[in-house]
């Protein structure tokens, strides 16, 4: 697995879901924290696109439910 | 006969093999055993409600067959229905109970112990009913014809909520039933939530049907959601704007879709391209063996949800047309003349622009803020929907503008001038000079809070994120659909009001 940017990705977790660095740990997961609901899903990925230069597949858009789960997918690409 | 009745219902028992499902739980009831389970809990309230009047009760409400069950048990009581958003912000669900005076409310934990004792002895129904209190009583007069209160809102923190009847439900139901011609073949996966008119017309219209209902919370970024759709083949699908969004981002080819004969999208205008792109994906799909469709719709909870729908093999060419009204409803054009001297409305007969107007056995007995409200009924014939519409040759109609302050967010209505109160009063407010003052303008997917007049030096610095923070916190939307922007002089109308058309198209394009 290639290493990637955590900084980066941390990064585009706290402008999408609008939250403190503070908060962006490997426990943050999908619909347990208040922010991180669909919309803020979409922002997301649109985010970690940008940031990235990559297009996410559709299981990987479903998939990415934590912030580990999304080191591991970015990591793919 | 109403489609929630329990002659009806086991009516319908009788020609289908179809279930309720819990998509949770797995839990599944064919059509006589919901029958019988609603009917056990409808013993349950005639205990409880033994001589009071008529009660309102609040449903904290999610896509569960056991809230479904309580909430078919209360629409075939003499009471009065709420639905509440389950996980719903306490202080606005508080205001909520005070301003309504709820008699009772059901949360999840209160639902499912009301299905435990509903099928047990009666003295288990009657300590259960000890632990239900029932709360500002004696209870103020409810109209006698409203059956059901729905927001109009979403979760915007308004208080605002339609009085519907028995009737309007009815009529809903059987025109989408018709239009859509929805059989015991079909079978629906929800997508959307039942305290929302849309999501409750799906529910109402598949059981009138007798189709098999698989009842779920999930969104498109859910795996759950499309496990169910693996396992149920479902035939119908509904959406807002945004849910299409979404499924449109994942790659609609990569989704377990084809069991589908009919998507349908309403509660907000979904962007032509989008709508494109699905009538594309479609026409791939359909060949000899398969046809699938694309229902466009229009409504507002104030017609119980629906209004008209789009013909389907109108599209591609009539892309961003509403269509013609609903089965049983009926629309009209008026040219508002409020700010001529006469004051009297017109109708316009051919391709020109007005108000639309609609009428139909699903217009609602209009809006309550209170408890108070729910005394007196205002039964308007004809419906301003609040929309300018024109209408071509062949009697499609199509939204142009809109007369009312008021921007759709993912789906989620917001009164502009609702916003602007609530900002006025708030903390932000008070820190400004005199000379400025915040208002709210913007479109759909774009609200904008405008800071207006003179600022001191770094003032709009300071204040822009705060404002943002406390305004997606308030509206509980999402930080990426607003936006600040600064303007020194207002533009007014020739009476010295705001004039907002102009301050949208200002603030709007600005950088």
């Amino acid at each position: 697995m290639t290493e990637i940017n955590t900084d980066k990705l941390a990064e585009a977790f706290v402008s999408a879901l609008a939250i403190d660095a503070a908060e962006v740990n490997d426990e943050l997961a999908y619909s347990q924290h208040p922010k991180w609901d669909s919309t803020a899903h979409m922002v997301l990925v649109a985010e970690i696109e940008a940031a990235f230069g990559i297009m996410l597949d559709t299981d990987d858009i479903i998939d990415m439910s934590s912030f580990a789960k999304a080191k591991e997918i970015v990591a793919k690409y | 006969m109403h489609f929630y009745s329990s002659q009806y219902i086991q009516q319908i028992a009788q020609n289908t093999t179809s279930h309720i499902i819990d998509g949770k739980t797995g839990v599944q009831l064919n059509y006589a055993e919901f029958d019988k389970t609603v009917s056990q809990v409808e013993t349950v309230f005639q205990l409880l409600f033994e001589q009071q009047g008529k009660c309102l009760v609040a449903i904290e409400s999610d896509n569960s067959l056991n809230c479904l069950v309580v909430y078919f048990a209360l629409l075939r009581s003499q009471h009065c229905l709420l639905l509440l958003e389950s996980g719903q912000d306490k202080l606005k669900q508080q205001q909520i109970i005070q301003n309504y005076q709820i008699n009772l409310l059901l949360d999840k934990s209160l639902i499912n112990s009301l299905l435990a004792a509903s099928a047990e002895a009666h003295s288990t129904k009657q300590s259960l009913i000890q632990q239900l209190p029932l709360k500002f009583l004696p209870t103020q007069t409810i109209h006698p014809d409203i059956k059901l209160l729905l927001t109009t809102s979403g979760s915007t923190g308004s208080c605002k909520y339609v009085k519907l009847t028995a009737d309007n439900l009815q009529a809903n139901c059987q025109s989408i039933c018709q239009y859509l011609q929805l059989t015991a073949n079909d079978s629906v996966v929800t997508t959307l939530p039942m305290f929302y008119s849309f999501g409750l017309s799906v529910i109402h219209t598949h059981i009138a049907s007798g189709s098999q209902l698989v009842l779920s919370n999930s969104t498109p970024m859910d795996k759950n959601l499309w496990a169910l759709l693996k396992q149920y083949q479902p035939t119908c699908l509904y959406g807002v704007p945004f849910f299409y969004q979404m499924l449109l981002r994942l790659g609609l080819k990569r989704l377990p879709l084809q069991s589908l004969r009919l998507f349908a999208q309403a509660g907000g205008r979904l962007d032509n391209s989008l709508i494109l792109q699905l009538h594309e994906y479609i026409q791939q799909q359909n060949d000899g063996s398969c046809h699938k469709q694309l229902f466009i719709m229009y409504g507002q909870t104030e017609a119980t949800a629906r209004m008209a729908y789009l013909q389907p093999d109108k599209l591609p060419e009539k892309v961003g047309y509403i269509g013609q009204a609903i089965p049983g409803g009926e629309f009209k054009l008026v040219n508002d003349l409020a700010d001529h001297a006469d004051n009297q409305g017109s109708s316009i007969q051919s391709t020109q622009a007005g108000e639309l107007y609609y009428r139909g056995g699903n217009v609602s007995l209009g809006l309550a803020q209170n408890r108070q409200m729910l005394e007196q009924v205002e039964k308007t014939e004809w419906l301003a929907t609040g929309d300018l519409a024109e209408l071509d040759a062949e009697g499609d109609y199509k939204i142009i503008g809109r007369l009312k302050r008021f921007i759709k967010i993912v789906g989620k209505r917001i009164n502009l001038d609702e916003v602007e109160a609530w900002l006025s009063q708030s903390n932000l407010a008070r820190n400004l000079t005199e000379q400025a003052q915040i208002l709210a303008s913007g479109e759909d997917d774009k609200l904008v809070l405008v800071m207006a007049g003179k600022l001191a030096a770094n003032h709009l610095e300071q204040i822009q994120h705060p404002l943002i923070q406390y305004a997606t916190e308030l509206l509980s939307v999402h930080a990426s659909y607003l936006r600040v922007v600064h303007i020194e002089q207002l533009p007014l109308t020739a009476n010295h009001k705001v004039d907002y058309n102009k301050l949208k198209q200002q603030v709007l394009y600005a950088n």
